[in-house]
């Protein structure tokens, strides 16, 4: 397999990936994915300084629709990924802000005990102009709300079904963990409903976040801990499921295309690894799916996540969702609701997110469904605060279903 | 995963045969590596512009003058005229309408101010070019040379003048791209801006060529609309990549295809098939960890030639046709892939697979080879879709020969 930045050389300056950049639609400051990825890559060979020819390349959102355009298979925002890197080592490493934004298991840890005070307080207005003027993250992007309950706390109350049929290992991340233990609680209702036994294997944050943020040596340490954790699940029993989108595709394919991580164990563990709805209509293609599912009398719209075109898996929400009597889905228009992970949060990035998102608010606006169904929970944040409606996992509509069949 | 129907490619040739068979009631999945050549070509339909060189005035007469094998033989006219006109509906409804047909070619003026010989024009581009002609281009964009085009527009006996008309202020303070332009343009208040300045520029002239970056998201409205503003016939020069007519034409494509329940997937190829016998069972594609096996009735694919990437050119002169591994004619060495002239005829651009009358691939004997795959537009041998300029043609009539042999299947 050819190294992200070898994919240059594929480049035939056709600017189709120009053309599906959300970002550089929206502002100039990022002039478009050719410019910085392949083309920009000439520059940056190390011939010279191998210094990045254009600082604008931190502009991109890594939304990775560029790559998916391309006809010639050209790593377009892997490319500007590992240059974005470069500059945060040229810069010393990456700011106070990326670092803690960066590490949401971190984050977790020091709030979980004041839970409760650290939400008021970060719902407060004065504070929230405070942490934008101190820390560069803008008042009006979305937070998540810490739990006082961990994931792994309610999974230690909870107590294995009879007569399981197979056993899946869940990757739960750092969001269904920290923050969302509701949609982890679905994640197992649901496998169970189809026969699973769930194991929680011990485990870390997959690094994403200062993967995207550009520190790859801390991204690298915390990758190859994870490794080491999911390894034996690799094995037995075989399957590790992800609900969280963009970490499930990191530990698919990040790991390898930017980190360089292309040893045995990480290999073991990325071609294990399943997002839970690309795993559920496996089951489903099988006819081992459980499909009694109670009618749930509503509209509601799909977004697919940037992240999830990534896994190459299609749109497996879509199929599931279909099959809910009674659930009338519409599907996003839209490429990329603009927040990126951690990109819509930063100060200077905020407003390029909102405007970014513009097309699927509009189309939310116009249709006015009864709520919003997506996969990836920062995007699931940030429409949720950009709207005003819920926004769910496609797993707690289907728990929903099955909990009133 | 699961479908009915995969179609593999978003050509023109995926694109029409994907939308035509959910029209037909099957449920299709369509796999593309990445975006195929509606963002290359001028937005238009060429049926044949020239057999051996010479251009060719009347494309459905000149078929019969093809040479044996050529897709539009294994067709027939028929399929030719269906494919033209499912093409003419399918575009009129989505608010592009185009102008021709197929007893005529017509010139359609590129930036280069040549006239290429097609078939069907995108209707922004389909204005005569006749009385006095002002080639305006907006101040600042880089792609278009007004001098250029008209120099050679007066070549061909066109009485045309170079003109420039200043762009209105914009939140662009770089070097833009058409895309960027068109985007700007797509708004009625800024085309309000635009037409005063426009209409100076061309003052005194019956017709305005300009280049074709009038609206990108809103079909042909907003060159209608900057038309009226500007009180003067327009017509859009084809440009170069990425082309702002065919984005206009994915965009139709791909609502008509949601609206269907459609499914796509791009950026990851398909790699390969499972076979049972002599039928195709799944079609394996690329995944972020793993490769993946779709379960099918049928496989279409439309993955082009050389160029489109559904045909690999092997050092040793062999040809592999890249998801079912189908035999391709190759040649004895490298040096069989090229002929003497940059732009004139190139064998390793008419390589193809070999079909039967129902678009089957053939074996060397050419005996059919799998009974539920199909081969349409530029992956087929027989043709080389530049040269000839055949490329949308082809595209359409095989789509349509695929929707009428595929739609009385009826979906398991």
């Amino acid at each position: 397999m050819l190294h992200v930045e070898q994919t240059a050389d594929h480049c035939i300056k056709c600017n189709v990936c120009n053309t599906v950049c959300p970002v550089s639609a929206v502002t100039d400051l990022f002039p478009g994915p050719k410019y910085e990825g392949p083309q920009g890559q000439r520059f940056r060979a190390g011939i010279d300084t191998g210094d990045s020819p254009d600082k604008s390349l931190d502009y991109c959102s890594a939304c990775g629709l560029c790559t998916q355009a391309c006809p010639e298979g050209v790593m377009v925002a892997e490319i500007n990924q590992v240059a974005r890197s470069r500059l945060v080592t040229d810069r010393g490493g990456l700011k106070l802000r990326d670092q803690i934004i960066s590490r949401p298991s971190l984050m977790g840890l020091m709030a979980r005990p004041v839970a409760p005070v650290a939400n008021a307080v970060m719902a407060a207005k004065p504070v929230r102009v405070l942490v934008e003027k101190a820390m560069g993250v803008h008042r009006g992007a979305a937070m998540p709300k810490f739990s006082a309950m961990t994931l792994r706390s309610w999974a230690r109350s909870h107590r294995d079904p009879a007569g399981t049929t197979r056993t899946v290992a869940y990757f739960h991340g750092c969001a269904a963990q920290e923050f969302e233990p509701e949609v982890g609680a679905a994640v197992v209702r649901v496998l169970e409903r189809n026969g699973a036994r769930v194991t929680f294997p011990k485990q870390g944050c997959c690094g994403l976040p200062l993967v995207s943020n550009g520190d790859f040596d801390a991204g690298r340490s915390y990758a190859t801990r994870l490794v080491r954790q999911l390894r034996g699940s690799a094995d037995d029993p075989g399957v590790i499921v992800a609900n969280s989108t963009s970490c499930g595709m990191t530990l698919k394919a990040k790991y390898r295309e930017l980190l360089g991580l292309d040893d045995a164990d990480t290999r073991a563990v990325s071609q294990a690894v399943y997002d839970i709805c690309e795993y559920l209509v496996g089951l489903d293609d099988d006819g081992s799916l459980n499909r009694s599912f109670a009618p749930i009398r509503a509209r509601a719209l799909y977004h697919p996540p940037c992240q999830l075109m990534a896994h190459g898996v299609g749109l497996p929400a879509l199929d599931l969702l279909a099959l809910v009597p009674g659930l009338e889905i519409e599907r996003s228009r839209a490429g990329c609701c603009g927040t990126a992970g951690t990109y819509g949060v930063k100060v200077e990035k905020y407003q390029i997110a909102m405007d970014v998102g513009q097309t699927l608010f509009d189309q939310v606006a116009a249709s006015r469904p009864d709520f919003i169904v997506c996969d990836s929970e920062t995007c699931r944040w940030h429409i949720a605060k950009s709207t005003g409606l819920p926004v769910y996992h496609p797993v707690q509509v289907l728990d929903r279903a099955y909990a009133t069949a | 995963m699961r479908a009915d129907v995969v179609v593999v490619g978003a050509g023109p040739a995926g694109l029409a045969s994907a939308t035509r068979l959910a029209e037909a009631g099957r449920q299709v999945l369509l796999l593309a590596r990445g975006n195929g050549f509606t963002h290359w070509g001028a937005g238009s339909v060429d049926v044949l512009g020239r057999i051996g060189g010479e251009p060719v005035e009347r494309p459905l007469e000149a078929v019969d003058r093809l040479p044996e094998g050529h897709p539009y033989h294994l067709v027939g006219q028929a399929a030719v005229r269906d494919g033209l006109d499912w093409f003419s509906r399918f575009t009129a409804a989505a608010g592009l309408a185009h102008h021709g047909d197929l007893e005529h070619n017509r010139g359609q003026v590129t930036a280069f101010g040549t006239l290429r010989p097609t078939c069907l024009v995108p209707e922004p581009a389909a204005g005569e070019l006749g009385g006095r002609v002002a080639v305006v281009n907006f101040a600042g964009f880089r792609d278009f040379s007004p001098a250029l085009c008209a120099q050679r527009l007066r070549q061909a006996g066109i009485d045309a003048t170079p003109a420039s008309a200043p762009l209105p202020a914009w939140d662009h303070d770089r070097y833009f791209t058409g895309v960027e332009l068109a985007r700007a343009i797509d708004d009625a208040g800024f085309r309000r801006r635009l037409a005063p300045g426009l209409a100076r520029a061309a003052a005194g002239a019956d017709v305005a060529v300009v280049p074709a970056v009038l609206g990108v998201g809103r079909g042909h409205e907003p060159w209608a609309d900057l038309q009226s503003l500007v009180g003067m016939p327009l017509v859009e020069a084809a440009t170069t990549p990425p082309s702002i007519p065919g984005l206009r034409l994915f965009a139709a494509y791909r609502a008509r295809l949601e609206q269907l329940g459609v499914r796509w997937q791009f950026g990851f190829p398909a790699v390969g098939v499972e076979r049972d016998g002599d039928r195709v069972t799944a079609v394996r594609s690329e995944g972020a960890s793993r490769v993946q096996a779709t379960r099918c009735q049928e496989l279409v694919l439309a993955t082009g030639g050389v160029a489109g990437n559904g045909i690999e050119a092997n050092r040793d002169g062999t040809l592999t046709e890249r998801v079912a591994g189908l035999p391709v004619d190759g040649f004895g060495d490298r040096l069989g892939f090229l002929g003497t002239r940059f732009l004139g005829d190139q064998p390793l651009a008419a390589a193809g697979v070999r079909v039967d009358g129902e678009l089957r691939p053939l074996d060397a004997s050419g005996a059919p080879l799998l009974a539920n795959v199909r081969c349409v537009g530029g992956l087929l041998a027989g043709h080389d879709p530049t040269v000839e300029g055949s490329r949308e043609g082809v595209a359409l009539a095989t789509a349509a020969r695929v929707a009428d042999l595929l739609a009385a299947t009826p979906a398991r």
